[in-house]
């Protein structure tokens, strides 16, 4: 089994370097979902399934935090995990997003095993063939 | 708020963010080798903050270092044509991580700040950022980069 995997975020660069980052954890990623702001991305988890959400917190339309409440208050996008990816290192901001239902928290600059960490962590171990 | 406590981490942030997130290796620019205020019109990015303290943060570099940084970072030749055009974006993004961490590192992890979305400088402010004596000047990959913090009421 393959992981879909959503990256949100408004700078091109972050996004690809997420992707890229995604390869280097060996884990099995079938697809790389990319979007630009939160309402984006609201509309590709509607179309298609993703198995865990990657979303920066400050972006133009529709911000990070916005996009963790509208999942939340969507059936049936609850259940999609969210790892929230972000410069702060504040505790306080963390600790707030946890209570709205984040599963994980990643501060920018990221490295591939804080990657394949977050996600093995989120979605269960994976064992190699 | 401490001017040289403040330019201590901002170096040493700016030097750890280069390295971590762009794999660039920076060195402090003596004063003699600052570029004069008349001369030197490099790009920049602009990004504000709020919280315990407000202000705003620029960091200007030499164009050629854009290049190097949207390369390292994506993964590209730094003489290609995606370098170029992705180079602002990469600085953008870069500058977004310096005060995120920065802020982190000054403040401790109870503050919590807002930041805005980073935007192209006034290229007017390199003129007046030149002459800041709590500016950080580096040197990276044979480019001039500077940073500058400027607070709300001081």
């Amino acid at each position: 089994m393959a992981y879909t995997v959503m990256v949100v975020d408004d700078s091109e660069t972050i996004r690809s370097v997420l992707e890229r980052s995604l390869t280097m954890t060996k884990l099995p990623i079938d697809a790389v979902v990319h979007a630009a702001n939160g309402r984006e991305a609201l509309g590709k988890l509607r179309e298609q399934w993703v198995d865990i959400v990657f979303s920066d917190i400050h972006m133009p339309e529709m911000n990070g935090i916005m996009l963790v409440n509208a999942m939340q208050e969507d059936p049936g996008l609850r259940d999609v995990p969210i790892i929230i990816i972000s410069t702060e290192g504040s505790t306080t901001r963390i600790e707030e997003l946890k209570k709205m239902g984040i599963r994980g928290y990643l501060r920018k600059p990221f490295t591939p095993e804080a990657i394949r960490d977050v996600i093995v962590s989120t979605l269960g171990a994976w064992d190699e063939p | 708020m401490n001017h040289e406590a403040m330019s201590q981490s901002l170096k040493a942030v700016v030097v750890r963010v280069l390295e971590d997130a762009a794999f660039v290796f920076s060195d402090d620019l003596p004063p003699d080798a600052h570029p004069s205020e008349a001369d030197w019109n490099p790009p920049g990015v602009s990004l504000t903050f709020t919280g315990e303290t407000s202000g705003t943060f620029r960091l200007w570099a030499d164009e050629p270092l854009l290049r190097v940084l949207s390369a390292n970072m994506l993964g590209l030749e730094p003489g290609s044509g995606n370098a170029a055009e992705k180079g602002s974006d990469a600085l953008r993004e870069t500058a977004n991580i310096i005060l995120g961490n920065l802020l982190t590192d000054h403040f401790g992890t109870e503050a919590v700040f807002d930041l805005g979305l980073p935007s192209i400088a006034d290229p007017a402010r390199a003129k007046s950022d030149c002459l800041d004596d709590a500016g950080v000047w580096l040197r990276a990959e044979g480019n001039t980069l500077l940073a500058v913090v400027e607070i709300d009421g001081q």
